[in-house]
């Protein structure tokens, strides 16, 4: 029990520094607002290797800190919004699918700008927004394509030690 | 086999609905020119401004404030008051129905024609 906490707080932490990261160095921007998300595979890789309880916890703490060390509560709600549909998805299709690591990855890029989309539609009471969607749905799969093969080779590696 | 096989529907779903965003894409390319742009804070119309005219627009967002540029019937986001600056990265919008979004002050432009409302809306 300790140790599975210790190894939590770990990936959490390490979770904060990509996020940190990533605020501070906006890496892809000829599409605005589109991130890569590296925060994610930390989340990706919990969630194969160690539970689906233990994921959905590291991503709404990492979420939440995030959130509140780097910027303000709308941004919370934003994040939140994409962190649960994207988790939402992969944790159905892991569990009544036999997809590949990277597809799941994929189906949950794209479920988070949905996600995001969707909130800024209620936030914003405006539905012109959707106009962005078929962007931000390339994107997705851009992302989660990215972290889907980083996701599992990291699996493929811990699986050698473990 | 059945784990190969769900792999490859999933990705010719992909590839479908790729190609519908990719038509709505084009389709957005193709909008007509608006004439005006509505400014929203939290949902409410504030303000209403002619894009032909040359102005330099001050908004007070909630937390904080945004300036709006309108030139050559091109509107965009020239100063903002959050950190990522998004809303300025979105660059100029002129066609009906195109929209300029600050998530951190919750405002947001839209251009509109003034004879012909908005008449598809991408859902």
């Amino acid at each position: 029990m300790t140790k599975k906490i210790s190894l939590l707080a770990m990936l959490l932490s390490l979770s904060l520094v990509f996020s940190y990261f990533e605020a501070k160095f906006p890496m892809i921007t000829w599409v605005p607002g589109a991130k890569l998300g590296l925060a994610n595979i930390v989340v990706m890789v919990a969630l194969y290797e160690i539970g689906t309880k233990e994921a959905w916890c590291l991503s709404v703490l990492r979420v939440i800190l995030t959130g509140f060390l780097f910027s303000n509560f709308f941004a919370v709600l934003f994040s939140l919004a994409g962190a649960f549909l994207s988790l939402g998805a992969m944790t159905v299709l892991k569990r009544y699918t036999e997809l590949s690591m990277r597809n799941v990855s994929i189906a949950g890029g794209i479920a988070h700008n949905l996600g995001q989309i969707m909130v800024a539609s209620i936030v914003l009471e405006n539905q012109n927004v959707w106009y962005y969607f078929p962007v931000l749905f390339f994107t997705g799969i851009l992302a989660g394509t990215i972290i889907g093969i980083l996701g599992s080779s990291i699996c493929k590696q811990v699986r050698k030690f473990s | 086999m059945r784990r190969k096989k769900q792999n490859v529907v999933f990705i010719i779903i992909l590839m479908v609905v790729s190609l519908v965003m990719l038509f709505f894409l084009i389709m957005e390319k193709k909008r007509q020119e608006g004439d005006k742009v509505l400014i929203y804070v939290n949902g409410t119309l504030m303000q209403e401004v002619s894009l032909d005219t040359e102005d330099e627009i001050l908004i007070h967002g909630n937390p904080g404030d945004n300036v709006l540029v309108i030139q050559n019937g091109k509107a965009y986001m020239k100063e903002a008051s959050c950190d990522n600056h998004v809303c300025i990265q979105q660059g100029e919008i002129s066609k009906n129905g195109e929209t300029i979004i600050c998530l951190p002050n919750q405002i947001l432009v839209e251009v509109s024609a003034e004879n012909q409302k908005m008449d598809a809306v991408v859902r």
